[in-house]
């Protein structure tokens, strides 16, 4: 090993003289601010501070960091340094101070810009690494780098263009004080200075039991596999009414309607995420023809998904009245409306429900589209936050574009993430505090 | 730091860059592009570099990712039909014909982790930090490093 060093040859001019105009080219691109007066204005700030603190301060906290490893082309791996047990609290808080610019959609879980933009998303998400202290794999990844956001090392990736969307980034941040890596999806239309200013807003504390926490975090053997284990749920009976517990509410679903025509309901109530709604739909109330794109599904770590083309398909309009009964004695404040409409298909060969936006029969994948199109009981834009006062009872209507070639396979999803006020006995293990009930759309 | 103490540092360092830009990238026009992008962001992200002591490290660092992603680049061309360049003369940075072709034939990751410690003298707590991989994993990649070069070694014997 030791005659190593000496088997490279010296560096060559034309190397050396490439490291001299890089450097040249750096200067001239990134002029310094000279100036003696800020210089010494700087340091008797400093100066001041080391009189005014006791010595005992400036003992050094071991801070851990969270490193990401390429893994294939595509994926990333998050790996923490290392945890301490004490650093480990089985409940946490997740607190968000929103930044201008942005506002609550399902508090904890998702906030959009005040643009009202389809891709100005910001979604959260918590875990924990696992007893190996691996946080997880990132996949369908183009790029990524290790940064720092208030001091706690994070990880932003640019994911490769997707069937949901293109051009999203992924940001994870690790909070060493209690070993949770906070991991949020970033739409298209928020920038990376954008979603970075609102990340620096978050905090994670210790919770305990008895606080109101959105996530009851406990360690689990696999990152991920627990939550995708127990997150889909088909009740062998279609039950139109799910209970999320004494100190939640009760929802319920009522009244479908299977439409081609919309010109009878009431035009303010429709949204389609800024774009007018001639995109959509006729002036004689009929519904225009959906390209439906072609993906093939890579495994995001070797390989990444595919555009293959497209097909035009006819739409029709599904309404369902959905109904929320608060079961508390207090107010529960900025509930979401949590009914999505997804089909039940085989992705990579394995039956679920998906939402994606793309289709490719030959790999047995399928996909739908979900968001709402229509909300009434609120002119303005479907981002409808409500609150539910005490034992109070309301209900919306609610509508969504379907492709009619899917409609047999449809089901309206309630989904439990984000509800607030929602407890979970230490007991239940699992990741995420998310439930999925499927009624079937034509009975 | 100013401009002539950076470019000092920046020349100081110098073989270091050609050496693990070279080892990981084997073509001497990448290696440079690598090199131009890492003392770029190094210049930009000066701030960022708590002391000057750590500054070899740390543009090592910068260099190992510019590196990387030169890498997949590359990869995306050669994935859609265009020929990855074959190795010119210009391009072999060792003196010792039998040294290079067995540090070639390392993988990428422990070829990285021997230049960085038999190569350039970096303790394995500096690698831990420039590669941001724990030590036990600096440590085995170095020790099957090892290994594999024997093995090569013993064969043409």
């Amino acid at each position: 090993m030791n005659n190593l060093k000496s088997a490279f040859k010296p560096v060559p001019e034309r190397f050396s003289y490439s490291v001299r105009e890089s450097i040249k080219e750096a200067e001239i691109k990134n002029p310094k601010k000279t100036g003696s007066k800020r210089g010494i204005k700087v340091l008797a700030v400093f100066s001041a501070l080391l009189i005014a603190v006791p010595c005992g301060a400036f003992a050094v906290t071991k801070i851990y960091s969270m490193i990401a490893e390429q893994v294939g082309s595509y994926g990333v791996e998050l790996n923490v340094e290392k945890t301490e047990a004490e650093n480990s609290p089985e409940y946490v808080k997740l607190k968000v101070d929103v930044p201008k610019g942005f506002k609550t959609y399902i508090e904890g879980i998702k906030y959009f810009k005040t643009t009202k933009s389809e891709n100005g998303y910001i979604s959260l998400w918590l875990l924990r690494p696992n007893k190996n202290n691996t946080g997880g794999l990132l996949t369908n990844i183009e790029d990524y780098k290790q940064t720092e956001i208030n001091g706690h090392s994070a990880v932003i990736a640019d994911e490769a263009e997707n069937p949901v969307e293109n051009g999203s980034k992924q940001i994870n941040v690790y909070f060493e004080n209690v070993n949770i890596i906070l991991g949020a999806y970033i739409g298209s239309d928020v920038t990376e200075k954008e979603a970075v200013n609102f990340l620096k807003n978050v905090q994670i504390v210790k919770g305990t039991k008895n606080d109101c926490t959105e996530y009851n975090i406990s360690e689990t053997e696999k990152v991920g596999e627990e939550y995708s284990a127990k997150s889909l749920y088909i009740p062998e009976k279609q039950n139109k009414e799910i209970d999320f517990g004494k100190d939640s509410y009760t929802v319920s679903l009522s009244n479908v309607k299977i439409s081609d025509n919309v010109k009878n309901l009431d035009k303010r109530s429709f949204y389609f995420w800024g774009q007018s709604s001639d995109e959509y739909i006729n002036s004689d109330g009929t519904l225009k023809p959906r390209e439906r794109e072609k993906w093939k599904w890579g495994d995001g770590v070797n390989t990444k998904d595919e555009k293959t083309g497209s097909v035009s398909v006819a739409q029709k309009f599904v309404l369902v009245d959905i109904t929320y009964k608060n079961n508390t004695d207090k107010t529960l404040y900025n509930q979401g409306i949590n009914v999505y409409l997804k089909a039940m298909q085989k992705k990579k060969g394995v039956l679920g429900m998906h939402s994606f936006y793309s289709y490719d029969p030959n790999a047995d994948d399928g996909c739908y589209q979900y968001k709402k199109g229509y909300v009434n009981r609120h002119k303005k834009d479907n981002l409808y936050i409500f609150n539910l006062k005490p034992r109070e009872t309301k209900t919306f209507t609610v509508g969504f574009r379907c492709d009619s070639d899917m409609i047999d396979n449809a089901y309206f999803n309630i989904d439990g993430t984000g509800i607030s006020d929602i407890k979970i006995p230490a007991e239940n293990k699992v990741l995420y505090s998310a439930v999925y009930f499927s009624v079937k759309v034509k009975e | 730091m100013n401009n002539s103490e950076f470019e000092r540092l920046v020349l100081k360092n110098e073989q270091t860059l050609y050496r693990v830009s070279m080892s990981i990238l084997k073509n001497e026009a990448d290696a440079q592009d690598a090199v131009h992008d890492a003392v770029l962001i190094a210049y930009t992200r000066l701030g960022s570099l708590k002391k000057e002591e750590y500054f070899s490290t740390w543009l090592t660092s910068i260099l190992i990712n510019c590196c990387k992603k030169q890498l997949r680049m590359k990869k995306r061309c050669a994935d859609i039909g265009e020929a990855l360049p074959d190795a010119a003369s210009r391009d072999n940075p060792y003196i010792s014909v039998e040294i290079g072709e067995a540090l070639n034939a390392l993988p990428e990751k422990i070829r990285t982790a021997v230049i960085l410690h038999y190569v350039e003298g970096y303790p394995v707590k500096d690698i831990k930090r420039i590669l941001k991989i724990p030590e036990g994993t600096v440590k085995s990649r170095l020790s099957r490093g090892r290994e594999l070069l024997k093995e090569q070694f013993d064969l043409k014997a």
